[in-house]
């Protein structure tokens, strides 16, 4: 991704003008990790990084729902993102449920090549040690002063990035670079299908020990692009108190199976709620889950197509799927 | 005279220690590292650095305070007489294998939870049944800085017990007469002058590891600098990527907000403590839908300033080990080193 980073800078400084605060990448507290970058100033692009750890989802930062007047951008302001394949969908899905205005967006696209998770990388090298990262397209070698190791992308991506059905970005003002193909024979489902193919009681004890863990500091609810019912939610309403005050794995088990309900063909499962998670708990997977049941149903994925009504948004009085 | 222990028979002391403490270490429980409930035989983890502080197991993140009853006599329906038992949690417990950071993050709770002030007693009765033994740290972490706040990675004076690994060893110096009581005198060996220094070399390699992002200066200058600094434009812009979210309160070893609520069933119930987040957009939700601390700025900006300002200047510490968990767990980098030394030098 390196290759087009001069593009997206050239591409930021043209459009910079017409926005109050263009959103991307920067670099993060070590050379494993980026950050996401608000920039303001022309002298801030050269601030600008693409690398092979931008896996934030910038879409969280639209919703003018979630994040009140006064934390940086105002309501009506235009705003600059770039965004890759995956995350377009949260935003293709936004614009289906009338949450932002595609006025108010101006969006570079651009090709993906899949980002590395950090995780999968602890058991190969000291991850606290490395002072040099290479990378290409098929490889990365990290260096500590001790030791090298080099590792092939496949073993280390994302796992929504092993097999990435959407890695040129939906929908775009600009795109830059040269389109990817997408990867053949893609199961979108396919961690799902995992799951089920386990008995209904090592499922629920599954699930179980996942709760348990759960400290309920609503890392996956806030970092989601989709969930923008602010002090509404059901995990912040005192009265009714839907979810007890309690951090257990009963009380987390209401918290995130309505939750999934509530994201049920609108999440875009852009794994944001999983990766932010500090107890590393898959808890994509519930709304996966409800995703894969509307598929199978009416045959709808979210966040492809700007133009259907979610079925969450509708219904008819005949289904003739139910 | 310190003690050694070879690595293979560590089980063994811990499940001699479980037979009559209840038992924390530090162990891997599925992609995650945690100081959790130990286990006789449980493989522990003394090389992670756990993913929670160590104040979950003397300020749990949810705690039964007390239980009540209400009792009803059908002959007299007006009167209703209440019962109410409350929590006494003095379990003799050992908290093994954490590092000086986290006990440091155990010495500020004292200072908050039983202080001159204000004396909690759930706090103070597990405090005062529990015994610590700390690791001198030789994992530091890219994000630790223990030593620019005051810390040590490789001494721990208000533990019990200090143990540094040499290869396959570990050199175990009692701090306190209660600590030297944990050590089984079967499983431990002498040491000898070489092993005491070689101990001495394990520690001076550690230190020399560890970054220092920034130059402090006296508490009450930076109390002063933070305060000076409330009204900057940097805030919003530092936290611009933030989520709101829990994850730098829960994991951090001195963050203590709480929130209490009234569990009722029918005619009985419990009272609960459980840990808040001043960075939740409803921690400060007041009942007539004013929220002083409306926007994300604003609370990171109290979170930060309570801990380099209002603790110095109420109680005369600092509110923060250098343990990087915040930095480490934040999913969006926001990187509180980067925040102090630009507050420290504006
Ligand atoms: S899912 Fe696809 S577009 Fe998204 S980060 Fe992975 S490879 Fe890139
Ligand atoms: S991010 Fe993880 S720990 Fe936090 S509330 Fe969600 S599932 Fe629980
Ligand atoms: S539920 Fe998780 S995967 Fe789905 S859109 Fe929200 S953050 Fe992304
Ligand atoms: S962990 Fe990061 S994103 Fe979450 S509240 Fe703290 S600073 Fe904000
Ligand atoms: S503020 Fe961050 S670095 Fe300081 S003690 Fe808390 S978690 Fe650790």
């Amino acid at each position: 991704m390196k290759d087009i980073l001069a593009e997206l800078k050239k591409k930021a400084a043209e459009i910079l003008p017409e926005v109050s605060y263009f959103i991307c990448y920067g670099s993060g507290f070590d050379l494993l990790h980026s950050a996401p970058l608000f920039v303001k100033d022309k002298g801030d692009i050269d601030r600008l990084v693409l690398n092979r750890f931008c896996i934030h989802n910038l879409t969280s930062y639209l919703p003018p729902q979630k994040w009140p007047p006064g934390w940086l951008l105002e309501p009506g302001e235009k705003i600059g993102l770039v965004l890759k394949g995956c995350d377009s969908r949260s935003v293709i899905h936004l614009l289906a449920e009338k949450a932002i205005l595609r006025s108010r967006v101006i969006i570079i696209g651009l090709p993906c090549w899949g980002m590395i998770d950090v995780n999968k990388l602890r058991n190969r090298i000291d991850i606290n040690r490395i002072n040099r990262v290479e990378q290409d397209k098929e490889s990365i070698m990290l260096f500590t002063d001790a030791n090298e190791v080099s590792a092939d992308i496949k073993d280390i991506l994302y796992d929504k990035c092993i097999n990435c059905q959407y890695p040129n970005t939906l929908i775009s003002d600009h795109f830059i670079g040269a389109k990817k193909e997408p990867d053949k024979g893609v199961q979108p489902f396919g961690k799902v299908l995992e799951l089920e193919r386990m008995s209904l009681l090592e499922r629920s004890a599954f699930w179980d020990k996942e709760f348990a863990r759960c400290i309920r500091c609503k890392a996956c609810r806030n970092v989601c692009p989709v969930c923008y019912c602010q002090n509404n939610c059901l995990l912040d309403t005192r009265v009714p108190h839907w979810i007890k005050e309690r951090v257990d794995a009963n009380s987390n088990r209401w918290y995130h199976l309505i939750r999934a309900f509530h994201l049920a063909g609108r999440c875009t499962e852009c794994g944001e709620c999983a990766r932010v998670c500090p107890m590393r708990i898959p808890i994509n997977l519930l709304a996966m889950k409800m995703n894969s049941e509307l598929f199978e149903l009416f045959g709808f994925r979210s966040g492809i197509d700007v133009n259907i009504k979610p079925p969450l948004m509708t219904f008819q009085l005949e289904e003739d799927k139910l | 005279m310190p003690k050694a222990i070879m690595q293979d028979k560590l089980n063994d002391w811990l499940d001699s220690i479980a037979s009559k403490y209840q038992l924390w270490a530090p162990q891997d429980k599925d992609g995650a590292c945690l100081l959790s409930p130990y286990t006789p035989g449980a493989p522990v983890n003394l090389k992670c650095r756990p993913q929670l502080s160590a104040k979950k197991a003397l300020f749990p993140q949810t705690e039964c305070l007390l239980k009540y009853q209400y009792h009803k006599d059908k002959s007299k329906p007006e009167e209703t007489e209440l019962s109410i038992s409350a929590a006494n949690p003095n379990q003799k417990t050992v908290i093994w294998g954490i590092a000086p950071c986290d006990v440091s993050g155990i010495s500020f709770f004292e200072n908050v939870f039983i202080g001159a002030g204000y004396q909690d007693t759930y706090f103070k009765t597990r405090r005062s049944n529990t015994l610590i033994a700390a690791i001198a740290c030789q994992h530091a972490e890219s994000t630790c800085f223990c030593e620019a706040v005051g810390g040590s990675p490789v001494s721990a004076p208000d533990a019990d017990l200090l143990l540094t690994r040499i290869d396959h060893e570990y050199v175990v110096e009692a701090l306190t007469n209660e600590g030297a009581t944990l050590i089984d005198e079967g499983l431990f060996t002498t040491v000898e002058e070489a092993k005491l220094n070689a101990m001495q070399q394990v520690k001076e390699a550690a230190l020399s590891k560890l970054s220092k992002p920034f130059e402090l200066g006296s508490l009450p200058s930076v109390a002063d600098k933070f305060l000076k600094a409330f009204e900057s434009p940097y805030w919003k812009e530092a936290t611009a990527a933030c989520l709101s979210c829990g994850i730098c309160t829960f994991v951090c070893p001195t963050c203590y907000c709480f929130n209490i609520t009234d569990e009722a069933q029918g005619m009985h119930g419990q009272r609960l403590r459980c840990w808040d987040a001043c960075m939740f957009s409803t921690y400060t939700l007041e009942a007539s839908g004013h929220n002083p601390r409306n926007i994300k700025f604003q609370r990171y900006r109290n979170r930060l300033s309570h801990k380099f300002s209002y603790l110095i200047t109420n109680n005369n510490v600092l509110g923060c080990t250098g343990c990087g968990r915040c930095i480490k767990e934040c999913p969006v980098g926001i990187d509180l080193r980067s925040i102090i030394s630009h507050i420290l030098a504006e």
